[in-house]
């Protein structure tokens, strides 16, 4: 057995060890110090009780789809409420009805948070150039919460395969200067 | 009983030829499979394919390369070597019939329900869209063929030790058992699923599902570090490789402890590959991605254990210098370099799940076409192409016949590496640049002119493994026909006595129970079990 190389061994895996623990601990600071928090619990609901059409008479929050306006001390300035469904995001009838790609038009220096679910199968949030990434499940309620500081246009993708039209299924983000 | 005798018993014989039809349901999965990743690369090229047919393909491709070839390979694979370090046949020849006949009629029914009725759900099943019955009970029986497969290993096992009081395990049987023993405690999460859930579901005795249950159960069977469906590669490459290249053997004490360290860090991480998903408590995904992390460690040491045995072979043959002894490898043999090779893609690839599984940080990639990049560099590099080096001994071994093509066989793992590396860079940059994973590129109206030029690059590369994979399969299907005789033996040789401590592969499991419970039982007592989810049908 060749003992110096068991020290170099020795060594080796305790450098990958520290290098893992200084990973863990960079991403516990971004959870606890930066604020990027993974998407959580964020209470039930069950899908059968949404409707697309008439939303007025849906659970709260979704009885009230698109930009939403946060109340007085609420940490965000306004929420952004969308229902998925096979294969579209919808954001209420002035961001756009059944059929057309949602256009939501929020101004940029605000903190945002975005409010899903699913009414069917489930579904992905993707807005890769803000670092927006959750899964949008049936019986569950997704909120992201996000900085929006550069304006511009950012593409909104489901990520999560979800049928026939999973590739159809996408929006449009625009954060006006 | 000696190697020879073994060899010459007709039981293990009569069992060896089942455990080989075994083995060839792995191989046809990866047959399958290719022919199905054309579908995608024909996409990627710019070809318009129909939506659904894509669909289709991109599930083929992946339950075939994974509940086909990566179980069907695990359950055979590791019977064949546990009877050959044992030296002794198997405790049950009706488990061994009972494993073969589920993988069969499970890969059979897998690709039935994909290719004739669509059942296009991908890997993950992805419910409430229905595959169908046939679907989940053809991957039920993948799994139900692995529990066969480990129950006769452990009646095998209780029946040498009860001939060999004083002896240690060997390391191969060691290994072995330890593998197929960590895949019965995470296949209870997709066991569970398909049967409990997802064929009452389909067959109507059931109404609804619960699909954040079913993810969380199947995240249960597929950790990330160390992805569970590769360890059976590893055995080939800690315990077999060693003795295959004449190299100096790994010390056994170290083996042991790397896949016990495997087996117990393996389940309680995988809900780090959920970390963008609702319902799931943020500090329980943190603590899962911590043990992910942790499960980097064994896969780190293995490494290291590898590496110094095959630098100690090249110092012994007079080699000099710091990366000079690499060139001294055995690149002429095409198992060895098929495996060497495997190693450096997985290598690699773990390194790119690194990112994908690290809380936080992996937001930046989860979902993105990042993730299937990395799985072609950990599954295709990994495993598959170490199950195409193990084929190149095995399969002499297993018919008689020597191997065919030589030197298709050695050209044939680096075209798969040069392949499997190009196309992970290719979907990897596509992912970067924000491309969801499972799009039908020439069919999204959305898609990027980058994703377009990387998913070309994904394309050449996914061309390159095409043709190693047709000469894998004219390898395999000239050596069947090969007429000249060989005698090839399963790689064994000494090894030291290893302390009573890492003799006890069911202690060991205890122990792998345990954290698996710390590390879920919360997360299924929090779960809320009112709200199911009624049926969705995919295409």
């Amino acid at each position: 057995v060749n003992l110096e190389a068991q020290d170099w061994e020795r060594g080796f895996l305790v450098a990958t060890a520290t290098v893992l623990v200084v990973l863990f601990v960079a991403i516990l600071g971004s959870v606890v110090d930066a604020g990027i928090d993974l998407p959580a619990d964020a209470g039930q609901i069950d899908p059968r009780k949404l409707s697309i059409a008439d939303p007025a008479a849906n659970p709260v929050p979704f009885n009230e789809l698109g930009v939403v306006a946060a109340a007085e001390g609420e940490p965000v300035d306004f929420r952004v409420v969308l229902l998925a469904a096979e294969w579209r995001f919808f954001a209420g009838e002035e961001a756009g009805s059944r059929g057309a790609i949602p256009r939501i038009e929020v101004p940029a220096g605000s903190r945002a948070e975005f409010v899903l679910t699913s009414l069917d199968t489930v579904h992905g949030f993707l807005v890769a150039d803000l670092a927006v990434n959750a899964t949008v499940i049936p019986g569950q309620i997704t909120r992201v919460t996000v900085d929006l500081d550069r304006p511009g246009e950012y593409r909104i993708v489901c990520h999560e395969f979800c049928g026939i039209g999973h590739h159809t299924m996408y929006g449009v983000l625009e954060v006006t200067p | 009983m000696t190697g020879t005798t073994l060899a010459a018993d007709p039981v293990a014989s009569a069992q060896r030829r089942l455990l080989g039809l075994h083995f060839f349901v792995g191989l046809g999965g990866i047959a399958v499979g290719l022919i199905a990743g054309a579908l995608v690369a024909l996409d990627r090229s710019g070809v318009a394919v129909d939506p659904a047919r894509f669909y289709q393909g991109l599930t083929l491709h992946g339950v075939s390369l994974v509940y086909v070839t990566a179980l069907g390979f695990g359950g055979s694979f590791l019977s064949l070597t546990t009877m050959s370090a044992l030296r002794c046949p198997l405790a049950s020849r009706r488990l061994v019939q009972v494993s073969l006949v589920a993988a069969g009629v499970g890969a059979a029914l897998l690709v039935a329900a994909v290719v004739l009725d669509r059942a296009a759900v991908g890997v993950t099943f992805s419910p409430p869209l229905d595959a169908g019955a046939a679907f989940y009970l053809g991957a039920a029986l993948m799994v139900a063929s692995v529990w066969a497969a480990s129950a006769n290993l452990i009646m095998t096992v209780r029946v040498w030790r009860r001939d060999h009081p004083r002896e240690r395990l060997p390391l191969l049987a060691f290994a072995s058992l330890v593998v197929l023993l960590a895949w019965d405690l995470a296949t209870i999460g997709i066991g569970v699923e398909l049967v409990v859930f997802l064929l009452p579901w389909s067959l109507g005795f059931t109404g609804t599902v619960d699909p954040l249950l079913d993810r969380i159960l199947f995240w249960f069977t597929s950790p990330t570090h160390p992805s569970f469906f590769v360890l059976p590669a590893a055995v080939s490459w800690l315990v077999l490789l060693p003795h295959q290249i004449a190299a100096p053997r790994v010390r056994s004490t170290a083996v042991r402890g790397v896949f016990v360290a495997m087996m117990v860090l393996g389940v309680p991480g995988g809900l780090a590959a959920q970390a963008a998903d609702p319902g799931v408590d943020e500090n329980l995904k943190l603590l899962h991605v911590a043990s992910g992390l942790a499960g980097l460690l064994p896969l780190v040491a293995a490494g290291w254990l590898v590496l110094s045995s095959l630098e100690g072979r090249a110092r012994r043959a007079g080699c000099v210098g710091a990366v000079g002894w690499l060139r001294m490898l055995p690149w002429s043999d095409p198992s060895a370099a098929a495996q060497l090779l495997a190693m450096a893609g997985f290598a690699v690839g773990s390194g790119l799940a690194l990112v994908a599984d690290s809380g936080t940080l992996g937001l930046l990639v989860k979902g993105t076409a990042y993730e299937p990049g990395l799985l072609h560099l950990t599954m295709g590099a990994g495993l598959t192409l170490t199950i195409m080096g193990v084929a190149y001994w095995l399969v002499p071994h297993l018919t008689g016949h020597g191997l065919w093509g030589r030197r298709a066989a050695l050209v044939q793992p680096w075209l798969w590496l040069v392949g499997s590396m190009v196309l992970t860079a290719g979907t990897t940059g596509a992912g970067l640049g924000g491309q969801p994973a499972a799009i039908p590129l020439s069919a999204t109206a959305y898609a990027d002119k980058a994703w377009q030029v990387w998913g070309a690059i994904s394309a050449a590369g996914g061309a390159l493994m095409g043709v190693a994979g047709a000469l894998f399969l004219a390898v395999m299907v000239g050596t069947l026909r090969n007429r000249a005789p060989a005698t090839v033996e399963v790689p064994t040789g000494p090894e030291e006595r290893s302390p009573a401590w890492l003799d006890r592969p069911g202690a060991w499991l205890v122990v792998a129970v345990a954290a698996a419970v710390v590390a879920y039982f919360p997360v299924f007592v929090t779960h809320n079990y009112e709200l199911d989810v009624a049926r969705f049908v995919g295409l």
